[in-house]
């Protein structure tokens, strides 16, 4: 697992200032589906009770029901599982010196992503909908100097809130790096990104 | 006539239980190697745990109710939908 206290490639100095998860309406959404999903075998048990049939009767045809049952229950729960890991393992992790950008994409898919606050030039919010303004969760986009495609915090609780203290950090960070040159972090090119590979940014 | 043990359902199930099996570790394993270190990230594996317990057992519990010996006829099966008769 990964420890907030110790990042990997942080900095002697660097503290962790914000740490954003998607917002609980996400997860909502995920039991939601699996709850309506688990409806359809009671529907369909309720109208054949209406029909006056005994599904689990019948001694061939009674654990064939079964087996799908226990299959299907099986693949929703599956299912669950891997969008609440989805869930869980998108972060977005801001600290004095750099952003963090990890997202994980099904099982087998997993972007990560820093950036380091000097290299940012506009920071964006967006809420729009009703749903989203009413909770007050959004976007958050943060676009650097390269042509680089820009950071985006999906569904992030308090998107403006985010924004302000993200463009506070990056005023002190360019301020203090103005006054100390040693302070740079090497490889200021670009950000980086690692896709699929672990042993890069072990996030 | 050919006839067959119900067992041979359990075949295409065991392929689907252990697709399952291999979910649950999958997610188990990212959890652990890429999820923040906190109570919440213990609780959520400790949750996965229960519920895939919980979910077996309840299965295992009605899988050891039938007897997979029983054997059947094709013939006998599709005439005797609509007349289903009780499992006692």
């Amino acid at each position: 697992m990964i420890c907030l206290d110790k990042l990997p490639n942080s900095q002697p100095e660097e503290v962790v200032k914000v740490f954003l998860r998607r917002h609980w309406i996400d997860l909502l959404r995920i039991f939601f589906f699996s709850f309506v999903m688990l409806l359809v075998p009671v529907a369909v048990y309720a109208i054949a009770q209406l029909g006056e049939v005994d599904l689990f009767a019948h001694p061939f045809w009674g654990p064939v029901g079964a087996l799908v049952l226990a299959s299907y229950l099986l693949i929703i729960f599956s299912i669950t599982l891997t969008e609440i890991t989805d869930y869980w393992l998108d972060v977005w992790i801001v600290t004095n010196e750099r952003v963090i950008n990890a997202e994980q994409h099904g099982l087998f898919n997993r972007l990560v992503s820093e950036v380091h606050l000097e290299q940012i030039q506009d920071i964006t919010s967006e809420t729009k909908g009703f749903l989203e303004t009413f909770l007050t969760y959004g976007d958050v986009y943060v676009q650097t100097a390269g042509e680089r495609e820009r950071f985006r915090f999906k569904n992030v609780d308090n998107p403006d809130d985010v924004k302000i203290t993200i463009s506070e950090l990056v005023t002190i960070c360019k301020n203090t790096h103005q006054h100390d040159p040693k302070v740079i972090a090497p490889g200021l090119g670009a950000p980086t990104t690692s896709q699929h590979h672990p042993d890069n940014v072990k996030l | 006539m050919f006839s067959f043990p119900l067992f041979y359902l359990l075949i295409p199930f065991g392929l689907v239980f252990l697709l399952a099996l291999l979910f649950f570790f999958f997610n188990i394993f990212h959890i652990k190697r890429y999820a923040i270190q906190s109570k919440a990230t213990s609780l959520l594996m400790l949750i996965y745990f229960v519920s895939f317990g919980v979910l077996t057992a309840l299965i295992g519990s009605y899988l050891l109710t039938v007897d997979w010996t029983e054997e059947f006829e094709p013939s006998e099966l599709l005439p005797s939908f609509e007349s289903s008769s009780r499992l006692e």
